[in-house]
């Protein structure tokens, strides 16, 4: 069956409601999502921060630095580290996850004695990190930084949004247009019905009322055009029947007899009988 | 030889005037050479729907039944009618109009002595001749008196106009009849005035069982001819309007014979 064009305007219509929707949800729960990773992925590098500040107090007062390599690298292990690298006093890195060597942007990097600090940067040719800086024995003895790799999260970000507003809009669309087509069709349905009845009155076909018999008992307002169709065709028809049966008493009557002797008057005098003789020679010499 | 049509109703304000006038028009703008004589005496009417002024002719068909003029005298040329609107009429087409005396003294003389069929097919045969017509349209006077009678007598095409109503059956049935006695080779009937509303065609076929005749038209009661008050020719002032169309169909049925 032919889609109704009333079904292809709803379903059109819902589609660019529906993309609109997904779209704004999505932007909006990407923004929350955002937020609550950084807060994730933070406090997870501070806390990774200020372990290692804690566990590196004496081997970097040993000035040992080549212990502390081991422990960074399993760290940089852990999921969404990029890098970890630890500073001394003077400002040395002492050891560090960089391969091959320290990018220039890091190394101005600095701390805060009192508290671990999170700021953005971003290094080029490895991407945008927020790295964590933790004081090391209030900074006595340096300062411990974390890189959380932005990127990753960007990704986790993407992926989960793509994902599930894809879903939702597919799962949308599908129940919306299963909606309007069952809500198309109680429209539609009988609106071709009666389109049929119309066409059948103006064919001249006879009106028969049992085919809106259903759709009048309606309670709706398509139920009231059914009814007010039915009767407007009732009436149509009957002043149809009405206009020929004027015509039918136009039936022309005449009386025979009367007639025969009007015509009998005229045609029996001798002025008709010359004038019947004349038409004949008429003829016989146009011939 | 140029058909003689005669154009007749057995009552008097049926409609002979307005279709004669109308089919005379559209035959002579499909190319005919067309005469239309106004032999209805008693209510000389049909110039004044070719706008000719009634100091603009001093002879008609009562001068030439009188024997007062020849008949191509008493001949009008209405041409000029066709260019009104501006439709090019073809070449050789040709529309001309004998009308009846509107002088009451003309009218009772004829009335009282009435003429002879020799003098009127032999006027109208030279006419005719004189300005090489195609048709030759008749409007006859009302009833069968002996003008109508003579009328039928020398047409080749009888075309009775009726209304629906009771006034004009039986007389129409009496002329139907009678003509038929004269052996005129075709026989139309025209009905004029019908209520739009009713179904024409129905209407057409009850006439035609009734009269056991061929229908040529049945044509609406119309506004628009009301409106144009024998102002014109309505064909000519209207070209596209339905009853144009219909009056257009029943010259094509008279041109096909
Ligand atoms: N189809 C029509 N619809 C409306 N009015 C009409 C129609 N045909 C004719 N008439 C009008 O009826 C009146 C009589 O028409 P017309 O003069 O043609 O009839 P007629 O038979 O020649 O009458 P008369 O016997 O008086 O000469 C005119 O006013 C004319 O405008
Ligand atoms: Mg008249």
């Amino acid at each position: 069956m032919r889609m109704p064009k009333l079904l292809q305007k709803v379903l059109a219509g819902v589609l660019v409601l529906f993309v609109a929707v997904v779209v704004t949800t999505s932007v909006i729960s990407g923004w929350n999502l955002d937020r609550l990773l950084r807060e994730q992925y933070d406090s997870k590098g501070a806390a990774l921060a200020n372990d290692i500040a804690a566990a590196s107090v004496e081997t970097l007062l040993n000035r040992d630095a080549s212990t502390l390599q081991s422990a960074l690298d399993q760290s940089a292990e852990i999921q969404g580290v990029s890098y970890v690298f630890i500073v001394d006093d003077r400002g040395q890195i002492v050891a560090h996850t960089f391969v091959p060597s320290v990018p220039e942007a890091v190394r101005s990097l600095s701390g805060n004695r009192a508290t671990t600090t999170i700021r953005d940067v971003h290094v080029d040719g490895l991407g945008d990190f927020a790295d964590i800086a933790a004081p090391i024995l209030g900074g006595e003895a340096g300062y411990v930084h974390v890189g959380m790799d932005r990127a990753i999260m960007a990704n986790q970000i993407k992926s989960a949004i793509a994902g599930t507003s894809l879903a939702i809009l597919v799962v949308m669309i599908a129940l919306a247009a299963a909606g309007a087509m069952v809500v198309i069709r109680t429209v539609t349905r009988p609106i071709l019905r009666l389109t049929d009845v119309a066409q059948s009155l103006e064919r001249g076909d006879p009106y028969r009322p049992e085919a809106l018999a259903g759709l009048s008992k309606q309670k709706d307002e398509l139920g009231q055009l059914a009814r007010v169709f039915g009767d407007m065709a009732a009436q149509v028809k009957a002043r149809e029947t009405r206009l020929k049966q004027q015509v039918e008493e136009l039936r022309i009557e005449i009386d025979q007899t009367k007639k025969a002797k009007q015509v009998a008057e005229i045609t029996e005098s001798d002025y008709f009988k010359s004038l019947r003789q004349k038409a004949k020679e008429m003829r016989t010499v146009r011939e | 030889m140029a058909k003689i049509v005669s154009i007749h109703s057995f009552h008097g304000g049926t409609g002979k005037s307005n279709t004669a006038a109308n089919l005379a028009a559209l035959m002579a703008l499909a190319g005919k050479r067309v005469g239309i004589v106004d032999a209805d005496v008693q209510s000389p009417d049909i110039h004044v729907l070719f706008n000719l002024e009634e100091d603009e002719f001093d002879k008609s068909i009562t001068d030439y039944l009188c024997g007062k003029c020849a008949i191509e005298e008493a001949a009008y040329d209405c041409s000029r009618a066709l260019q009104l609107d501006g439709e090019a009429a073809v070449a050789s087409a040709g529309l001309y109009l004998v009308p009846s005396s509107i002088r009451a003294g003309d009218i009772a003389r004829v009335l009282c002595e009435g003429y002879d069929v020799n003098l009127l097919s032999d006027g109208l045969r030279h006419l005719a001749r004189c300005q090489n017509l195609d048709y030759l349209l008749v409007v006859t006077p009302p009833g069968l008196s002996g003008e109508t009678l003579v009328s039928i007598t020398i047409s080749d095409v009888l075309v009775v106009i009726l209304r629906p109503d009771r006034q004009d059956y039986q007389g129409t049935a009496v002329t139907v009849d009678v003509a038929r006695k004269l052996e005129v080779p075709r026989l139309l009937v025209v009905v004029n005035k019908v209520l739009p509303r009713y179904d024409l065609k129905a209407v057409g076929q009850a006439v035609a069982r009734t009269y056991d005749a061929e229908v040529a038209g049945v044509l609406p009661l119309s506004e628009d001819v009301i409106g144009l008050a024998s102002g014109g020719i309505f064909a000519l002032r209207y070209p596209d309007h339905p009853l144009t169309q219909r009056y257009r169909d029943i010259a094509a049925k008279l041109m096909a014979v």
